[in-house]
């Protein structure tokens, strides 16, 4: 038995199964669809569902829901990720789990709202102010989505931050054969709870800068205090600086010391192989293809996807490039990601493969590079 | 009890400021309705009036100017039982006036208070929405040439089930805030302020000017509005089933087969806006996945609507695919010049082996083989949405991808009875062309 899904569709549901029970959204193409399927089954499992006035709004609504203990979700692409821009830090300077889908289209501003790109790369990592690491998944295919989907809300849950999924107008858009058996369901995390007898408790308590506090909910039987300006643990403002030192600091320290837990890397390696390709998003599947082509022609080249693009998989990365002398990294923007593998392998040969116009780059391109 | 934790000369505002007053009314109002503190929560933002919420022994929520209202709509639609109060001043009317706006339309049950000092004082007294016409602030040395929001108003205007304005040393002040807390939907409550160290002085703005300008502006004070409106998070659990219950997705089970050389047939279904061309694609699609095949479809067009050219490249596979690209197609059916024009190089390139279904009268250069046929012949009955469902069926006929029989039965499963039959009669009436192309069923 099989099914025929667009990505939206995959991407709800995931959602609803992972145990979303908020979503705000505003429409814009190609994210609507999830808009849609989220309004038409949040209400089924007795979730809320809303339209708001605007990107803003919605994710504010989003933020809101997710202060009083809802697992939320929003959707949408490059022009309403750039209006989200002072939520996302509200997300991260609050310390607020939220799953933020964004479907990514052509171009700046209106660009081209119906066809592929993948330029929102950097966007999605330096996307609001301060410069702290946001957490951003990015699926490779559409059962790699469903997985993905819910290991972000299980991300966003475990390190009480905004996650970023960040896909593309062809993933979610685009009609595909879904077969059941392919669809991984990990195992529901939640965020972990203050305990409502800690007569002690205060918002933002940790004993070690990289600990993720017990989280209490506004209107619950703990009274807590939810702020984006920088709190002490007490989560009133602190100007003094040690202690806006370590407020801040505390954001950095509690992502980048578990690489290990959002770090994802899938790894095609051949022995021999002088090129290894690296890649993520569409020309992830695309490379697929390609190494699979190149292959049949007696090729040797192997194959790293990158499922979790911020942070950088370094030390994944690190390990499987190994001593592949070449590196190629295809891509649908200018290079987005390749300066991070240029900072990684500075004594590596590295080629680029660009495509930015929306027709996107076809196996056969990528196993001439070969 | 007591709400405010702090004696009014503890609060960090200005001498005199009115902020002090309005923050003491509010602890009566809470204590005149008993809140249960754990069940409360105060939402505030950037400013003055900003600094409150660490003197209230309730739950905070503080983040960006003029957003509050987003985080109280967000707070109060996950937990309706909740007391979610915003305070906010005249500054995050302003630069969040379209959420106010939407929050009052709505009737979210948010108590919001606004604190309007004419001013931003924590900036430096810069003019804000609701500076009175003439008014001396930092920014308009000249005096303001803007007029001022009529905040109250506006929110009345909008839809908010209760709205009043007071002056921040009315004696009923706390009256008015705790039945605007009490109130089930969205309350909205503006009062008048004075900032003592900016438009205060400025202006000689002082209680008797509070007064005059309320007159001259014809903005009376009291309660403006009091509407009986369903509250929007109880109205949106209205709609909720009695047991939750998620919905699946629709099973395709293996009921037919089909063959082509190699691994991959790619087909092209080229039209415009109109046609069903996404949704023939999909019936194609869902067809052969009933054979056991391995299905992607891309689609393309523009942004308009009920115009311009519509593409989908459906991708019929032997095995799990990984490239949702096409480069090579082994058939296309091209109805529409929109289509021609988007799908031409597609088409041109187009090898000997591939099948072309044209619509009669449309020009282009292939090698393939082309199947020119009338669509829009009277005696078919093809309306034009149902062109690209006959294109669909004389391919079937065709190269038996899909088979004809799958796709007839995919057809039967379509939702909507009246679009099954017109579908259906659309497959039926391909045998007509076929027969009138000169070509002959496989």
């Amino acid at each position: 038995m099989k099914h025929y899904l667009t990505g939206a569709d995959v991407i709800a549901r995931a959602a609803i199964d992972a145990g979303c029970a908020f979503f705000a959204g505003y429409p814009i193409t190609p994210a609507s669809g999830i808009l849609a399927a989220m309004l038409h089954e949040l209400p089924k499992s007795h979730g809320i569902g809303v339209q708001g006035e605007d990107e803003i709004a919605s994710i504010g609504f989003c933020l809101g829901a997710a202060a009083a203990g809802k697992r939320a979700m929003t959707a949408t692409s490059g022009p309403g990720l750039s209006l989200y821009s002072e939520q996302l830090g509200f997300g991260l300077m609050a310390e607020l789990p939220l799953v933020i889908v964004v479907v990514q289209r052509m171009g700046p501003a209106t660009g081209g709202a119906t066809t592929n790109a993948e330029g929102d790369v950097q966007f999605a990592r330096w996307g609001t102010s301060g410069g702290y690491p946001m957490v951003v998944r990015c699926p490779v295919d559409i059962e790699d989505a469903y997985l993905q989907t819910i290991e972000a809300f299980n991300l966003a849950a475990t390190l009480r931050t905004p996650v970023i999924l960040l896909t593309s107008k062809d993933l979610v858009m685009s009609r595909q054969t879904v077969d059941p058996a392919r669809l991984v369901k990990p195992e529901k995390v939640d965020v972990v709870l203050a305990d409502p007898k800690d007569s002690g408790f205060l918002p933002y308590r940790r004993k070690h800068s990289e600990d993720v506090p017990p989280f209490a909910p506004v209107g619950g039987d703990l009274l807590t205090r939810i702020n984006t300006s920088t709190h002490g643990e007490n989560g009133l403002l602190v100007k003094e600086p040690k202690l806006a030192g370590e407020a801040l600091n505390h954001l950095r320290d509690k992502i980048l010391s578990r690489a290990d837990l959002i770090e994802s890397v899938e790894a095609n390696l051949e022995g021999g192989a002088e090129t290894c390709i690296v890649a993520y998003g569409g020309p992830a599947r695309v490379s697929r293809e390609a190494v699979r082509l190149a292959r049949k022609k007696g090729k040797k080249v192997s194959l790293i996807l990158v499922r979790s693009l911020w942070p950088v998989p370094e030390k994944a990365l690190r390990r499987l490039v190994g001593a592949h002398a070449k590196i190629l990294v295809p891509e649908l923007n200018h290079g987005q990601y390749l300066r991070e593998i240029e900072r990684l392998f500075p004594d590596k040969d590295i080629d680029s493969l660009q495509s930015i116009d929306g027709k996107g780059i076809a196996p056969g391109r990528i196993v001439e590079r070969v | 009890m007591k709400y405010l934790n702090v004696d009014r000369r503890d609060l960090p505002f200005c001498p005199g400021c009115s902020h002090s007053f309005v923050l003491e009314a509010l602890d009566r109002a809470l204590a005149q309705n008993e809140a249960d503190p754990k069940r409360t929560v105060l939402v505030s933002d950037i400013g003055c009036v900003g600094l409150s919420d660490r003197f209230f022994d309730l739950h905070t929520l503080h983040g960006l100017h003029g957003r509050s209202f987003t985080y109280a709509t967000g707070v109060k639609l996950a937990e309706p039982d909740l007391n979610v109060v915003v305070l906010v001043g005249d500054g995050g009317c302003g630069i969040g006036g379209h959420h106010l706006l939407n929050l009052a339309r709505r009737n979210v049950g948010v108590t919001v208070l606004v604190m309007n000092n004419h001013n931003f004082g924590m900036t430096g007294g810069q003019h804000s929405v609701s500076t009175p016409h003439g008014g001396l602030t930092a920014t308009t040395p000249a005096g303001n040439l803007e007029y001022p929001m009529d905040i109250a108003g506006i929110a009345a205007a909008a839809g908010a089930g209760f709205v009043a304005r007071k002056i921040y040393n009315d004696s009923d002040l706390s009256e008015t805030l705790a039945e605007a807390i009490r109130y089930e939907g969205c309350s909205v409550v503006e009062i008048m302020e004075i900032c003592t160290s900016y438009y205060g002085p400025r202006n000689r703005y002082n209680k008797k000017a509070i007064a005059a300008y309320l007159e001259e502006s014809g903005r009376p004070t009291g309660v403006l509005a009091r509407r009986d409106r369903a509250e929007y998070a109880r109205a949106l659990r209205s709609l909720w089933p009695e047991t939750p219950k998620n919905s699946s997705w629709p099973a395709i089970e293996t009921t037919h087969a089909m063959d082509f050389d190699g691994d991959e047939y790619n087909i092209l279904l080229a039209g415009s806006a109109g046609m069903k061309v996404i949704s023939a694609a999909a019936n194609l699609g869902l067809a052969a996945i009933r054979c056991g095949m391995w299905v992607s479809q891309k689609d393309d067009y523009p942004i308009t609507v009920q115009s311009g050219h519509s593409l989908s490249a459906l991708k019929i596979s032997k095995r799990k695919i990984d490239d949702l690209g096409v480069e090579n197609y082994d058939a296309a059916l091209c109805l529409s010049k929109e289509g021609l024009k988007e799908g031409r190089a597609a088409i041109e390139a187009l090898p000997d082996t591939a099948w072309l279904v044209l619509q009669k009268g449309l020009e282009i250069r292939t090698k393939a083989q082309v199947v020119a046929c009338e669509f829009k012949d009277a005696s078919l009955k093809l309306s034009q949405a149902n062109r690209m469902a006959a294109a669909t069926g004389l391919l079937a006929r065709l190269t038996g991808v899909p088979p004809l029989e799958a796709l007839e039965r995919t057809v039967t499963e379509i939702p909507n009875s009246k679009v099954a039959e017109e579908v259906a009669k659309a497959l039926q009436a391909s045998e007509t062309l076929l027969e009138s192309s000169g070509f002959s069923s496989l």
